[in-house]
């Protein structure tokens, strides 16, 4: 029995240490994570904290987000069609102004925008409570004028978009409520106005793709020219010394051709004043002609992918309408016509066509189902032969034809018409300078003449028009913001600044409620805030 | 002479014994060993008894309760007899020689065990007759000889128990004489005599016995004294025939747990719900304990396993405390009890499966019709291809299993393989894994310490269709797809491909185009120490390690239409993946009795961290086809930046204690409290440990006196229990602030650098998901337990759900959060009832039906924390061209809800008609989303079982029948292929073009939406598993036993479902999707042998 005693005792005592060892500790161990807690910042971080609110910046493309502010406008269209592709009708429904705030479209272009600000918040405070250390090359003060004015950026997105929104501008876990329009349009002045001094002034490969002064008076212009929509007050003046700030500094230029600053390497441009870089391999997210092109197209460019069924991203066929015959941007902005391959070899269709000749024809029955045929296919960004699914094309967001347009308006709206026209004949000049010169050059008169566009519903493939000319004034001045920047994410704002977004017909649409100039906040949002008041209208 | 006994004290497993002995069998079993039984203790023990006006009664409790003695006596003993007695120091039989002078009560002593008879009724009995002698060996149901047995002749005392090897004896027979066999856990048999001299007999075990032991957490229970919902399936009632994994040998064998196998795939595992779904974001897998280890269903040969316990109320599972909240099942291996000669066993099947059903696409003849309508998207290309044929086979599969044990109860062995080659019926899909096993058991020190040593491998290997995954379900979807007028090969060999059909594959091209193959290997190695000090106490250590590797390797050539299509020029990845699970348990018990009272207590620790690495990378643009996937080095998109790279590695740590006493007052009263304190190292820092207590209460009411009049009743329990299980995340980090660094910065023209960004919002609150739980019960036992069962109502409770949670961007960065909000309840009781409707000499028929309901609940999504004001959760997604959301949970509503637009009508041109928001008829173009309706629920209502086991001299037969009922499926391949304008993507259904609602054919221009008019019922009763087996014994070829049998699984079904199986995914919150890319499920038939050595 003794031997047993100390046979227990020795079993109880093992048993006794595994347990001791084996413990009751409980904290993480963390492998291939990186915890807030545990990173140590070096110098040179701020670009990786700084550079994240600019990569969240791609998201512009992305596929909801860039298509929100186009295929809702009188410019182009993403109906169903012959592939039986629809997506529960979201595209339709941008198309119809019938959109819901459970808008896929809707829901991403808040999420762009606000992890921009929110990313923008965190970043501001910390550079100024100087919470990590910067590199010798790296300047506290730019880099934090740099992050206001990217989050300026947004706020301008947000105003514009939605109106009344929250206006959060450092980190909190605090419901904010909505402000106003005014009070969102005011920060934004008063941000970009304030950060202006310690913004780079030269334009160099260190700033490439960064917010420089002259990026930033560019998102000042235009947050003058739209002034009316967001205060009620018009700032042509003040939009005109933003503009000539940039026109007058010399650091850019217009480019020789309409479409050089849409070019693969557009990093050369001289034209192009803030750019959201993108690389086929860093810095993926710019395919755009994934959703227009058709699959059969994959050949015209010898892609290594297949463009998505028979694309859908189309121009309103009234739309190309309003354009001169000579105006090589017609043909630079959008493709027609029959499809070839590389090779030269006739494309075919595989839908509704399937094995006859793919022609792009310049025709809808409607602008809710359409044939692989119906419609030109935006492509005004190159497509180099044999791209990836991602191009190295970095997305322009300002350029100086921009700033030239806004001048001219303001210009045209104060009175100034032949001073406008004059501008407008500058820029015009690239898109005639192989077909008719002549035709550049217009007249003060001209630009205050009623738009080309025929205004008016379309129901299997016959326009009845709508009797009245949009928009009410400048028509034509308008028709010049379509054929130079068709596609370039300003129609929406250039309708509803002219008047007509919620007025006129085209295609399907038919005015459904002035309201609809702005967006609804998303239904998420609302419903996890309390706090936030819907914008008028919207009843969900 | 069938009348129980009854009896004093309660030595439980002695007590049960007896209770099931007729008392003339007690009496010829005493008479015959009290032979050799030595009377030393009846002799050495001395009693001292003053009971004086007293009864029999007393006198008898008065023996018992100074010394081991047991009384045993039937009903025609006068215990309330008066009697009177003041001895000292006396032996037993000189206090019963007094006490029972003068009266015509006699009594037996055998060791301890004293019986009490009345003269008049069994002396005849007793008194010898002439007659013939009839001998024999009685085997159990696997072909072990079973000692022990009571062999009876029936209506006399004439009987003997088998010898050591089985074997028996009886002399003195008459004729006409029926013998009785009777063993405890065996079910009784009688066999007619007639002019037989050698009666050899099998006894099966008796699945409802009161004396089972069943696995609970942490030990075992007999079920006399269990006080929860444990459902105790043996081997002998595992359903036959071929299975991929250990959870399909309950299906339909226990009520509440539904074994769902989704899909065809030979490398699929079973979809297991227990009681409905109670846990949003971590699964309804049940915790699997294998032999006390936590492991996979799928890591177990299902040939090796002897018995498989089910437990389904959170009072018994809360001992597992996080792990428990979809219930426990404990798996136990094949075992050696006692002594056990050498014994081998080979079992060996083989299978092959048919396509359940095939949907009806349109052939070349059909399609060509339409070309000649000119329906757009159709092209005759002038040939007839079956391509659903092209990519299918006739699979074979085998299992072959060996398994050799012996020992004794100080030194045993088990070794067990097993070897399973399987094929699906899509071309290439196969799985082939081997399962060892080795348990060795050891006593030493005098049986002080016992000792337990196991190693389980598996190794696995697959090919893989897709990457990483056996299957890729683009084969299924385009050999249905494919147009049948097309071709696989043109003259010159080459695949045709139409690259420019979005999502367009040629099915065969994927099959055959494609190398890959998975494989893995897992080792367990676990043991145990238990020492036992003292009679009733013992502490026990286990500890347990589990390592898991795969590697990985995928490849497609340059004729996939990766390079026809995408460009890639050759593709291949590779990846592996590791696991290792690290467990330490330390448990003691004691078990105390004060007279009627016992007491068993436990407490324990249990600390278990698990590890995970994963790593992948892909190349492409290789030089050369064969280097397939082993050469990653030798494409050049890696060069070119273009290849993906990736690894994580991660960790957590689970540590528990806990305690349990269990209580019952004469195998009466029954109680059982238990508490477990658990901490996990995933949830915030104030937040890591919870309490999981539980406690319940059983009543056994037939051993009250009130119902002892009632001799039909064996078994009637009353059961009340309340329990908390928790859950856990899978994710190890939520509750850190976490930084990514995926996305990449131009910094400076051509210089890309990492940034830094947080990667969630991370939620330092983070806390237990807690499940609250009441089952109340009945266990029942009546006729001789030809009628027997149980029925549980239950009520549970889930509070603090973890679910990715919407919250308001800003102040969040991101638009969701996991956290702790919301509550679900789920309620339903579960029925079941075994019978033997025919117990004869040749025949046996037992019977089992087992019913569940289930109702669901989503009593809020809110809670202090979180206020999700929408009230809902979508979830399911429809991808390619349709792109919404297919469920929404709800508060007051139920899991599994479909939710979208309600079809009532066509209009002229063919397209759909919806009902609006108002409830009025509006056209499909013109929807909004909050048009969408509930339009259905995926989740079955009621489940009912019916298994059957019929015996027939040596033919046996099982026939399984299971049904699911009230619930709806979301028929995909229909949605897809049953409208018109899908004819530009490839194949229809040849019903495409017959009219909806019985008025219009959908218009080509109808682009494809998700609406009601696709949702079935899918109400099914099933003819599931039918097995018939024939068993014989060939000694003189050394076989002890030898069992064939045939067998056939999914083999009929009635269904209104028009997809191929009703039998539905059940999982996640997007439950009764009949997806198109589904494996398609088959009917398997299965042929097998079985050897005893």
């Amino acid at each position: 029995m003794k031997t047993n005693i100390k046979y227990i005792i020795y079993f109880i005592c093992y048993v006794s240490l595994l347990s001791v060892s084996a413990c009751s500790n409980l904290k993480e161990e963390v492998f291939s994570d990186i915890t807030e807690d545990t990173y140590k910042y070096e110098p040179g971080d701020a670009n990786k904290i700084v550079g994240a609110i600019y990569t969240n910046l791609r998201g512009y493309l992305g596929f909801y987000a860039m298509f929100a502010q186009e295929i809702c406008t009188d410019e182009s269209v993403q109906p169903a069609n012959a592939a039986g592709w629809d997506d529960g009708g979201v595209f339709r429904r941008m198309h119809l102004h019938s959109w819901t705030s459970e808008q896929t479209h809707v829901g991403d272009l808040w999420n762009l925008h606000y992890t921009g600000v929110l990313l923008a918040n965190r970043v501001i405070q910390r550079l100024q409570d100087e919470s990590f250390p910067l590199a010798s090359t790296e300047n506290r003060q730019t880099l934090i004028a740099e992050t206001r004015a990217l989050r300026a950026f947004h706020y301008w997105q947000i105003v514009d978009n939605w109106g009344n929104a929250p206006l959060v501008t450092e980190p909190t876990n605090d419901l904010p409520a909505n402000a106003s329009k005014k009070d969102i349009y005011d920060f934004i002045v008063s941000e970009l106005t304030d950060c202006m001094g310690n913004l780079p002034e030269k334009k160099d490969a260190s700033n490439y793709g960064r917010f420089t002064i002259w990026a930033a008076k560019a998102l000042l212009a235009n947050v003058y020219l739209n002034a009316v929509v967001y205060s009620g007050t018009a700032q042509w003046e003040e939009c005109i010394t933003q503009c000539n700030d940039i026109l007058n500094s010399g650091v850019y230029q217009l480019d020789a051709n309409y479409l050089d600053p849409f070019k693969a390497k557009n990093e050369v441009s001289k034209e192009n004043i803030f750019v959201i870089p993108f690389d086929q391999i860093y810095a993926k997210g710019f395919f755009y002609f994934m959703a227009t092109l058709h699959s059969s197209n994959q050949k015209t460019y010898n892609l290594e992918v297949s463009p998505w069924g028979p694309g859908a991203f189309k121009a309103v066929p009234q739309f190309i309408n309003t354009y001169d015959n000579d105006d090589q941007r017609l043909t630079d902005t959008w493709l027609s016509g029959p499809q070839f391959g590389a090779d030269g070899s006739t494309l075919v269709g595989a839908y509704d066509l399937i094995n006859q000749p793919l022609i792009f024809l310049n025709s809808m029955p409607d602008g809710i189902f359409t044939g692989e045929a119906d419609g030109y296919r935006w492509k005004k960004y190159e497509i180099p032969m044999g791209s990836k699914e991602n191009l190295n094309n970095d997305y322009v967001v300002f350029r100086l034809g921009q700033v030239y347009m806004m001048k001219a308006e303001c210009l045209l709206r104060s009175g100034q018409a032949d001073a406008a026209a004059e501008i407008v004949t500058l820029v015009r000049q690239r898109a005639f300078k192989n077909t008719n010169p002549q035709k550049a050059t217009v007249t003060g008169t001209e630009l205050q003449q009623p738009s080309k566009y025929v205004y008016g519903t379309v129901e299997n493939y016959v326009l009845t028009p709508q009797g009245k000319s949009y928009p009410e004034q400048f028509g034509r001045f308008y028709d010049e913001l379509g054929w130079e920047f068709a596609g370039e994410m300003t129609r929406r704002r250039d309708m509803i600044r002219f008047g007509h977004y919620t007025k006129a017909e085209w295609l399907s649409h038919k005015p459904n409620g002035d309201y609809r100039s702005v967006f609804p906040i998303p239904q998420l949002v609302i419903d996890a805030n309390p706090k936030l008041k819907q914008n008028d209208g919207y009843t969900q | 002479m069938n009348k129980l006994l009854r009896k004093f004290g309660s030595q439980p497993i002695f007590y049960q014994f007896f209770r099931k002995m007729k008392l003339t069998i007690l009496i010829v079993t005493v008479s015959i060993l009290s032979c050799f039984s030595a009377e030393t203790y009846s002799q050495n023990t001395k009693l001292t008894i003053a009971e004086n006006n007293s009864t029999l009664l007393n006198v008898l409790k008065a023996i018992e309760a100074q010394s081991e003695f047991k009384f045993f006596y039937n009903e025609k003993v006068d215990v309330n007899k008066e009697v009177s007695v003041e001895v000292t120091q006396k032996s037993v039989t000189e206090i019963l020689d007094k006490v029972l002078s003068n009266s015509s009560i006699k009594y037996k002593v055998l060791g301890r065990q004293i019986a009490l008879y009345d003269k008049d009724e069994m002396e005849p009995f007793i008194a010898e007759q002439q007659g013939k002698k009839v001998t024999g060996k009685v085997t159990d149901a696997k072909g072990a000889t079973l000692p022990g047995v009571s062999v009876i002749v029936k209506g006399t005392t004439n009987g003997v128990s088998t010898d050591n090897d089985g074997f028996y004896s009886i002399p003195n027979i008459p004729e006409n004489a029926t013998l009785q066999f009777s063993f405890v856990g065996m079910k009784a048999q009688e066999i007619f005599i007639g002019n037989k001299t050698t009666i050899n007999i099998l006894l099966n075990d008796e699945s409802i016995g009161l004396d089972d032991v069943v696995v609970v957490g942490y030990g075992t229970q007999r079920k006399g004294e269990l006080t929860s919902s444990v459902s105790s399936v043996k081997s002998a009632d595992f359903i036959k025939g071929a299975v991929q994994d250990a959870a399909q040998l309950l299906k339909g064998k226990v009520a509440g747990l539904h074994v769902i196998q989704p899909n065809g795939d030979p490398t699929s595992t079973s979809q297991i719900i227990l009681r409905g779904v109670g846990t949003l974001k971590s699964g309804t897998s049940p915790l699997v304990i294998i032999d006390g280890v936590p492991g996979d269903l799928n890591t177990v040969a299902p040939e090796d396993i002897e018995s498989m316990d089910v437990v389904k109320d959170g009072s018994a599972a809360a001992i597992y405390g996080t792990r428990g909240n979809n219930g426990v099942i404990f798996i136990t291996t094949k075992k050696v009890r006692g002594d056990m000669p050498l014994s081998v066993e080979v079992s060996s099947y083989i299978t092959t499966q048919k396509i359940k059903k095939k949907l009806d696409m349109m052939n070349a003849t059909q399609y060509r019709e339409l070309v000649k309508q000119g329906k757009p998207g159709a092209i005759d290309y002038g040939y007839d291809t079956d391509w659903l044929d092209l990519v299918t086979q006739i699979p074979v599969s085998t299992v072959t299993n060996a398994s050799l044990k012996g020992g004794n109860t100080k030194s045993n062995y088990i070794a067990n393989i097993n070897f399973k080659s399987d094929e699906g019926i899509i071309k290439t899909s196969d799985n082939k894994v081997i399962t060892t096993r080795l348990e060795v058991n050891q006593n030493m020190w005098n049986d002080l310490l016992k000792l337990n040593l196991n190693i389980m491998g598996r190794e696995q290997t697959y090919h893989t269709l897709g990457e990483g995954s056996s299957f890729r379900e683009d084969i299924y979807k385009n050999a249905l797809a494919n147009i049948p007028t097309d071709r696989p090969k043109d003259d010159n060999g080459k695949w045709v491909e139409h690259p420019i059909i979005y999502e367009y594959m040629n099915a065969l091209a994927l099959l055959e185009e494609t190398i890959g193959q998975n494989k893995s290997t897992q080792l367990r190695t676990f043991g145990s120490a238990t020492l036992t000090p003292i009679d009733h106490f013992f502490i026990k250590a286990l500890y347990a390690r589990t390592t898991y590797n795969q590697t990985r390797g995928y490849s497609e050539s340059k004729n996939h239409i990766s390079t026809i299509r995408d460009g890639k020029n050759g593709y291949a990845s590779k990846g592996s993946n590791y696991r290792a699970e690290n467990l330490l348990e330390i448990t003691s018990q004691y078990r105390a009795q004060i007279g009627g009272n016992v007491f068993t207590g436990l407490v324990g620790y249990s600390y278990q961290d698990i590890q995970k690495e994963d790593d992948y990378m892909q190349n492409w643009d290789f030089p050369s086809d064969d280097y397939t996937y082993n050469n990653m080095g030798a494409g050049a998109a890696i060069l070119r930046g273009e290849a993906v790279i990736s690894s994580y590695k991660m960790k957590s740590t689970l540590i528990g204690i806990f305690a349990r006493v269990n209580y019952n007052y004469k195998s009466k009263y029954l109680a059982s409290f238990s508490m477990r304190h658990e901490g996990s190292s995933k949830f915030g820092a104030d937040n890591k440990w919870g309490n999981f207590p539980a406690a319940s209460l059983g009543w056994s009411l037939n051993k009250e006196g009130f119902l002892k009049e009632f001799k039909f009743i064996n078994n009637l329990k009353l059961r009340v229990g309340f329990g908390v299980t928790g859950t856990e995340p899978n994710d190890p980090y939520i509750s850190l602030g976490r930084l990514t660094s995926n996305s990449n910065f131009q910094s400076s023209q051509n210089t890309w650098i990492p940034t830094l960004k947080p990667s969630s919002n991370a939620n330092p609150d983070l806390r237990w998901e807690t499940k609250e739980e009441w089952n109340i019960g009945v266990d029942y036992g009546f006729l001789d337990n030809r009628i027997s069962g149980g029925i549980d109502y239950y009520l549970r409770k889930t509070k603090d759900m973890l679910w990715d949670y919407q919250v308001a961007m800003p102040p969040y960065l991101y638009s969701s959060i996991v956290a702790n909000a919301g509550t679900m309840a789920n309620k339903g009781i579960e029925v079941n009832v075994g019978f033997i409707p025919i117990q004869t000499k040749n025949i046996q028929w037992s019977s089992r039906i087992n019913y569940s309901t289930n109702k669901n609940k989503i009593v809020s999504l809110s809670n202090d924390k979180f206020q999700l004001q929408s009230g809902y959760i979508d979830a399911g997604f429809l991808g390619s061209t349709i792109k919404q959301g297919t469920h929404r949970l709800f508060e007051g509503g139920e899991v599994g809800n479909f939710y979208g637009f309600k079809t009532i009508d066509i209009d002229s041109e063919g397209k759909w008609i919806i009902e609006g928001k108002d409830g009025k008829p509006k056209p499909i173009g013109e929807q909004l989303p909050d048009d969408k309706q509930v339009i259905g629920n995926g989740l079955p209502k009621h489940f009912l079982s019916w298994d059957n086991s019929i015996t027939y001299k040596k033919f046996d037969l099982n026939i399984t029948m299971r049904g699911a009922f009230d619930y709806q499926i979301l028929n995909l391949p229909r949605l897809y292929y049953e409208c018109p304008v899908n004819l530009a993507n490839g194949n229809l259904m040849a019903t495409a073009f017959e009219p909806k609602f019985g008025k219009t054919v959908l218009s080509d221009q109808q682009e494809l939406q998700y609406v009601s008019y696709f949702i079935e019922n899918g109400d099914f009763w099933k003819i599931d598993n039918v097995t018939i087996g024939y068993t014989l014994s060939l000694k003189h070829y050394s076989i002890e036993k030898l069992r064939l049998y045939a067998s056939g699984s999914n083999l009929f079904t009635i269904t209104g479902y028009s997809g191929i199986d009703p039998e539905m995914n059940t999982a996640g919150l997007d439950p009764g999707i009949d997806s198109r890319n589904r494996y398609p499920s088959t009917r398997s038939f299965t042929f097998g042998a079985l050897i005893t050595f």
